[in-house]
């Protein structure tokens, strides 16, 4: 089950970055590297998987088998970044857009 | 005192957010208050400083200092920021040079992206052109004084992502500075809003989206084989198993993407085309810091590789003959200085990865000092002549320098300035360039001659380029409309009379200079065991 987790991301990531090398449409690319995020988001968070864990908040569960609460922490970070990266991006290709359109 | 590194990040963060609500109050007081914040971090810096040469290595951990203050068993997972004699030397001189460049840009942004289109109708009558010229300039000054605080923003935030690098012992707190890295340099790049800029911010900002992912999943990959994010305890469990190799080729892509050395050099020239001339100084101190995250990673966390460093000096010789080359058939200045600017990051590389292949002799703790003393001397001359392209494209607006002629007739001072740069730039003596240089020449030879020569080579050629323009630009008969040139403030001329001083102190004292400031630091570089020492105790 895990390994088909990170066959998906490699996946994601690949089509991700051939997105990125061969669209020529900048929202195409825009998307390409939100898909790239998505994987890596993907990854991080499946690396914390423990099979049959609890939710991780320490005093509910001391002795019980938890979920890796870091990769959780970090993904919430990357995926706030994420979208800061893609509402910049979008914003410079709606005014290279504008820029195209008066010419 | 215990909060000093903390502070030294934590302020211009939040002066930087502040500034724009500063900036609708007044203008001045705004360009006063990025003043101030930039001092005072620059004398905390210098505190840090002397308290890292007092008492070792800093941690810093930001929350509880010992993990079982939070729970019984505890999470070993902290954020720590780590200063030692490097970092703390580099933070002290980026600071400095930042402030540098701040007073700059209060005179010179260094576009001329506005100008451009006029200067190509020829068919316009000289008259005309020249009330276009005015009509525009005034304009151009008009629009870049209500974006002077995003300005200003931008340039704080990139200096907090350059500091970050430098202090973070966190490899998820790594990731987090590259982005906010990334994010300002782009900004800054489309700060002229032209068409152009847009085009080359986007570009940008798609590399740097990608290359700041790839750094991340090799973060993952590390943290799925030994459960932690610390740098230090990544050290001491490090085994060099496949993964940790294919981690560290992700980490190094994204590091060296960010350094712009020869696979990765694509993204320089345009960005370094499209920014304002002070944040090209900034953008310069970036890459040297990813630089020296890149060797804290591989060499104090992955230990001594041998394939890795073999792998760094091929692309540092390679960047170092790249730059010269694509220098050579390009016509544009910031564009060729840009070029220049890659092989310069080479000879960087090529000391401080040699000097470990040749780790515990005398010849490979001398490189390693040659590498980091260039790392100062490369800021200096590529920053003075970037400074210098400024105030060339300043008062003249020509975008294509070679349309320039005789700029030495009318100011004399500025071309004596710029051969101080072609000098130091191309490693003569008695100016700092050939102070570290022949440092690592010297020492390479003991790893390989053929790096010597290479080197050396290298340099003869930047000589090459530069003397092109030079004789280009300054030497000649003036052409008429060298009467339209503007006069240079006297505020720049004294702060591009700084960048030559010391210079010229580097170059006649460079023996002190290395025993004072470098040698510490290359001794903080090659101890692994005390860096991670610092951390788990």
């Amino acid at each position: 089950m895990i390994s088909f987790i990170f066959l998906v991301t490699i996946f994601l990531i690949i089509i991700g970055i051939s997105g990125v090398m061969f669209k020529k449409n900048l929202i195409k690319i825009v998307m390409s590297v939100n898909i790239i995020g998505a994987g890596v988001n993907l990854f991080l968070i499946a690396l914390g998987y423990r099979s049959g864990g609890v939710v991780p908040i320490f005093t509910n569960a001391p002795g019980l088998n938890m979920v890796s609460p870091t990769p959780q922490a970090l993904i919430l970070t990357s995926i706030v970044i994420n979208l800061a990266i893609t509402a910049l991006l979008l914003s410079l290709a709606v005014l290279i857009y504008k820029g195209n359109k008066e010419k | 005192m215990i909060h000093l590194i903390i502070l030294i990040i934590a302020i211009p963060l939040f002066s930087a957010f502040l500034l724009p609500l500063i900036g609708k109050l007044n203008e001045k007081l705004m360009k006063f208050w990025v003043g101030l914040t930039l001092l005072l971090t620059s004398f905390l810096s210098i505190f840090l400083y002397k308290l890292i040469l007092e008492k070792g290595i800093l941690a810093y951990s930001v929350g509880a200092k010992f993990p079982s203050l939070t729970a019984p068993q505890g999470f070993p997972v902290r954020i720590i920021l780590i200063g030692d004699a490097l970092s703390g030397f580099l933070a002290l001189f980026f600071l400095f040079i930042a402030f540098l460049a701040f007073l700059f840009s209060l005179k010179i942004l260094g576009g001329y992206h506005f100008l451009d289109p006029v200067r190509g109708q020829n068919t316009l009558a000289k008259a005309q052109k020249k009330q276009a010229l005015l009509e525009i300039s005034k304009s151009l000054t008009r629009q870049i004084s209500n974006g002077v605080d995003k300005f200003y923003t931008l340039y704080l935030l990139l200096l907090v992502g350059i500091l970050g690098f430098l202090f973070t012992a966190d490899l998820f707190t790594l990731f987090v500075f590259y982005e906010i890295n990334s994010i300002a340099t782009a900004g800054l790049i489309a700060f002229f809003r032209n068409k152009e800029c847009f085009k080359s911010a986007f570009h940008y900002l798609v590399v740097f989206a990608v290359g700041s992912l790839f750094l991340l999943f090799g973060v993952g990959l590390l943290y799925s084989e030994y459960g932690f994010l610390n740098m230090a305890i990544i050290a001491s469990k490090i085994h060099f198993s496949f993964l940790d190799k294919v981690a560290l080729s992700f980490i190094a892509s994204g590091l060296l993407l960010k350094a712009g050395i020869f696979p990765f050099y694509f993204w320089k020239p345009e960005a370094y085309n499209a920014s304002p001339v002070p944040a090209i100084i900034l953008s310069i101190v970036s890459s040297l810091s990813a630089l020296y995250v890149l060797f804290r990673i591989s060499f104090d966390v992955f230990g001594l590789n041998i394939v890795f460093g073999e792998i760094l000096v091929l692309f540092s010789v390679i960047s170092i003959f790249a730059g010269v080359f694509l220098a050579l058939r390009e016509n544009n200045l910031k564009r060729i200085l840009a070029y220049l600017a890659i092989s310069e990051l080479g000879y960087v590389v090529l000391g401080v990865s040699s000097g470990f292949l040749m780790s515990n002799t005398e010849p490979g703790l001398k490189a390693i000092e040659g590498g980091l003393f260039h790392i100062i001397n490369d800021i200096l001359d590529v920053g003075l002549l970037f400074l210098i392209a400024g105030v060339i494209l300043y008062i003249s607006r020509v975008r294509n320098v070679f349309e320039i002629r005789g700029l030495a007739h009318k100011h004399p001072i500025l071309a004596g300035f710029f051969l101080f740069g072609v000098l130091a730039i191309s490693g003569m003596p008695p100016l700092n360039g050939f102070a570290s240089k022949i440092m690592i020449y010297e020492s390479v030879f003991h790893l390989s001659p053929v790096l010597t020569i290479m080197g050396i080579l290298g340099s003869i050629l930047v000589l090459a380029v530069l003397v092109k323009i030079f004789t280009s630009i300054f030497l000649g008969a003036p052409s008429e409309e060298n009467q339209d040139y503007q006069p240079i403030p006297k505020v720049v001329i004294a702060i591009v009379s700084i960048f030559v001083i010391l210079m010229f102190l580097i170059g006649l004292f460079p023996k002190q200079f290395v025993t004072s400031f470098i040698s510490p630091a290359a001794k903080a570089l090659i101890s692994q065991q005390n860096y991670i020492n610092s951390v788990i105790y």
